[in-house]
């Protein structure tokens, strides 16, 4: 306990954290709100009597643009000023001024009260708006929020031919309600904290009370808990600073736009970390598999979906390996391919100067250029560029002699197998992984190529996600009576899929008769 | 986080694979060649033996790990041997298991130089295999057993896939006439010839990851049964398709997949 050298306020340290207790003398809260506020333009704060002759004094505050102003005039301006003291009846004006206030002047029921100043600081900077009234030691908080924002759009980085097309945005409560549309069960939770010393950013975890397990549950709070930093701007910080294996290049969390996913993935027994300001959604735990499901795959046909499933895979194998099974085979084991196929090898790759690996690198770093000015530019522009790249400094690096034809449709087939994954940040790391395997193998070809992919494998057995081995169901499925198999390589019959995956609590693990 | 054990637990099926890849080892490349020495063109009868044994050692090691629950080899050993027997036969244990990871590298390593590598320098290979099983070491027992169940489907399914294509262009006629070998000779061949199921030993160190109350003994006996199923049948395959021959070829394995023709593939060596 220590005195506050501001005014006569004391402060009591609890837990580490600072309370100061709302002053009953409303001037002493006005100066030590304004003075947290010198020079914060968008702070307004407004000292005034409300309900006419011998009213009451009260001191209203607010962040400029944080509160919804229409909200803000019609339930509490406009109610406050018409207010007539004088003419309430005489039961009213011996009740309590602050509940007459409260109970009268304020048209919503959407307020709360806070008894310290700490709490009314966080609201007020989250857009709700103070109302402190003379001669009590409490603050009416009324929910003003409302900034401006871009709505609920279109999802960008997930899209698909049939399904919804709403995306997450970047206020939580539009998110929350979004999953809450889809899940209409009173077990759905929806338990909100704040994260970061001074961002002081919301985030919630949305679960499905009986579904998740909860030792997973309690772990994920320990891990939110634990972070201590000043500031959060995005669920891509969160996702660094809860995963496992920080060291890995392969997501252990997974992000999505899609409210169905997201829905989708709680009903399945996993937890959804909504972060404010963000449009991504962070779901735990996740297995790689999961990383090759797309919301679609469950609203078409199986036998489409699985043939497409097979593809990701496929791909996803060709994104890692296809440069350096080439370059493996040009420098090393040209016997291992026809002679006629030798032959055009040979041919191609006769008037270029560089190694087959250095033609790889080149147009792959140009591609990757590409790709990155691509996602820069996008719209109209992005596409010329990936018409400029694609078509001119190919065929010019060819005509011009830098790379052999063969490296160019290797380089694109690599590049068109990433966007097969439908997760981004699952390609992200197979896209740095494909240069450890190229480099492997261009020292020692085909045992390069295989020790590469038995690291990388090595690596994914041996990570987890909040438990949970990585590679299930193609290890460790044994545990789950292979049931995730069934939404594996390939996407068996609706009606096939009658349990839930491992992440479900095991009372729970039925979710079709 | 305990929602699964870390580092504790494998799975029956994980112990199966890892006892059928540690059965298909190199020795796999030059058994028919050995079986021949022994037996001729019923040189499958002695591998037939050798599943026979191995099963039976296999049941034997399960019964045993099985007398103290998750208790590892010294353990187990000393709750039957004494304890100064178990240290013996743990450090009995561990020769003999560096002793055949350092053949079994070895035998990589020939075979890796005369069909991959011809001029790379021995010592890199070493260094590179090495490297790769010290990090699989490194990440504990339940990322190996991960590991070997991936491997398991990813290896073992297109090995049999190329066995079944070499069906196609074997003579079974080189198999004939059987039954010609002496007893003796037969089982002179089988306890000889041991070495093929040389990674059975796994068992004895694994066996303490199994989860309490799961079937080991009949699961393990199971893969080592499934193990000598692939292992006779490349042998007959190789046997039926050099017929007496196959005594000259110093990697028969090898050289028959090399012969094969997959069809519509644009793979040329297959051993490779």
């Amino acid at each position: 306990m220590y005195i506050f050298t501001h005014s006569v306020q004391i402060k009591a340290m609890e837990n580490d954290k600072t309370i100061t207790p709302i002053s009953p003398h409303i001037k002493e809260n006005m100066r030590h709100i304004e003075a947290l506020f010198t020079d914060s333009q968008d702070f307004i704060g407004r000292y005034f009597p409300v309900g006419g002759k011998n009213a009451p004094w009260i001191y209203m505050a607010y962040v400029d643009m944080m509160s919804d102003r229409g909200l803000f005039d019609m339930t509490i301006i406009r109610h406050l000023f018409e207010m007539d003291w004088g003419a309430l009846s005489p039961e009213e004006k011996g009740q309590d001024l602050y509940t007459a206030i409260k109970d009268r002047g304020i048209a919503t029921v959407d307020f709360s009260e806070a008894d310290n100043m700490e709490d009314v600081l966080y609201f007020m900077l989250a857009g709700d708006t103070a109302v402190f009234v003379d001669g009590y030691d409490k603050v009416i908080v009324i929910a003003t929020r409302g900034f401006p924002n871009r709505g609920i759009q279109s999802a960008e980085t997930e899209i698909v031919v049939q399904g919804p097309r709403e995306a997450f945005s970047e206020v939580m409560r539009f998110n929350t309600a979004l999953i809450r549309r889809r899940i209409r069960d009173t077990g759905l939770k929806v338990k909100q904290s704040k994260l970061g010393v001074r961002s002081q950013t919301d985030i919630a975890l949305m679960y499905v009370e009986d579904i998740v397990r909860p030792e997973v549950l309690r772990e994920v709070e320990r891990r939110l808990e634990k972070i201590n930093i000043d500031g959060v701007m995005d669920a891509g910080c969160v996702e660094q600073l809860i995963e496992e294996s920080w060291l890995s290049p392969f997501p252990q969390i997974q992000l999505t736009e899609r409210p169905d996913k997201a829905a989708a993935s709680i009903l399945e027994g996993r937890i959804a970390i909504i972060v404010d300001c963000s449009p991504f959604v962070l779901l735990v735990p996740v297995s790689l598999n999961a990383f090759f499901q797309a919301s679609e795959d469950y609203y078409s046909r199986w036998q489409v979906m699985s043939l497409t499933r097979m593809l990701r895979f496929i791909g996803a194998l060709i994104a890692v390996a296809l440069p350096g099974a080439y370059v493996a085979v040009a420098l090393y084991h040209p016997s291992m391919i026809p002679l006629l196929m030798v032959e055009k090898l040979a041919e191609a790759s006769r008037a270029v100067p560089f190694p087959a690996v250095m033609e790889i690198i080149i147009l792959d770093a140009a591609f990757e250029l590409l790709r990155e000015a691509g996602i820069r530019l996008r719209n109209a522009s992005g596409g010329t560029i990936g018409i400029v790249g694609g078509l001119i400094i190919g065929q010019a690096a060819v005509e011009a002699g830098l790379v052999s034809p063969i490296v160019v449709i290797i380089v694109a087939m690599t590049g068109i197998a990433t966007f097969s994954i439908p997760s981004v940040s699952l390609v992200y790391g197979f896209r740095l992984i494909k240069y450890f395997i190229l480099i492997l193998a261009a020292a020692l070809g085909f045992i390069g190529l295989w020790a590469g992919l038995l690291i990388t494998l090595i690596h994914l057995a041996g990570m987890r996600s909040f438990g949970f081995p990585y590679l299930m169901p193609f290890a460790a499925g044994e545990m789950n009576r292979y049931e995730e198999m069934k939404d594996g390589i390939f996407r068996f019959p609706l009606k096939r899929m009658k349990r839930r995956p491992f992440y479900a609590n095991p009372k729970q693990n039925k979710r079709m008769e | 986080m305990t929602v699964l054990s870390c580092n504790e637990r494998i799975t029956l099926r994980q112990l199966q694979m890892l006892i059928i890849l540690s059965a298909m080892g190199t020795g796999l490349i030059v058994l028919p060649r050995r079986v021949a020495e022994y037996a001729a063109q019923d040189g499958w009868l002695i591998v037939l033996g050798l599943t026979a044994l191995a099963m039976a050692l296999t049941a034997l090691i399960a019964a045993a790990a099985r007398t103290k629950a998750n208790a590892s080899f010294v353990v187990y050993t000393g709750y039957a041997l004494s304890r100064p027997v178990a240290h013996v036969c743990g450090v009995f244990l561990w020769v003999k298991l560096v002793l055949a990871a350092g053949l079994e590298m070895r035998s990589f390593l020939v075979i890796t130089r005369q069909v991959l590598l011809k001029d790379t320098p021995v010592y890199i290979i070493a260094a590179v295999m090495v490297g790769v099983c010290a990090y699989a070491a490194v990440k504990g027992i339940e990322t190996r057993a991960r590991v070997a169940e991936v491997l398991g489907i990813v290896l073992v399914l297109p090995l049999i896939f190329l066995f079944v294509v070499a069906l196609m262009d074997i003579d079974l006629s080189n198999l004939l006439p059987v039954f010609t070998a002496s007893p003796e000779r037969l089982l002179s061949g089988t306890l000889r010839l041991g070495f093929v199921f040389t990674g059975l030993e796994c068992l004895l160190l694994v066996s303490t990851y199994v989860a309490p109350g799961k079937k080991m003994g009949r699961a393990a006996v199971g893969a080592v049964g499934l193990a000598g199923v692939i292992i006779t049948a490349v042998t007959v395959i190789t046997l039926a398709k050099f017929g007496a021959s196959v005594a000259d070829e110093p990697w028969p394995v090898l050289r028959m997949m090399d012969m094969l023709n997959l069809p519509g593939s644009f793979i040329e060596r297959q051993e490779a």
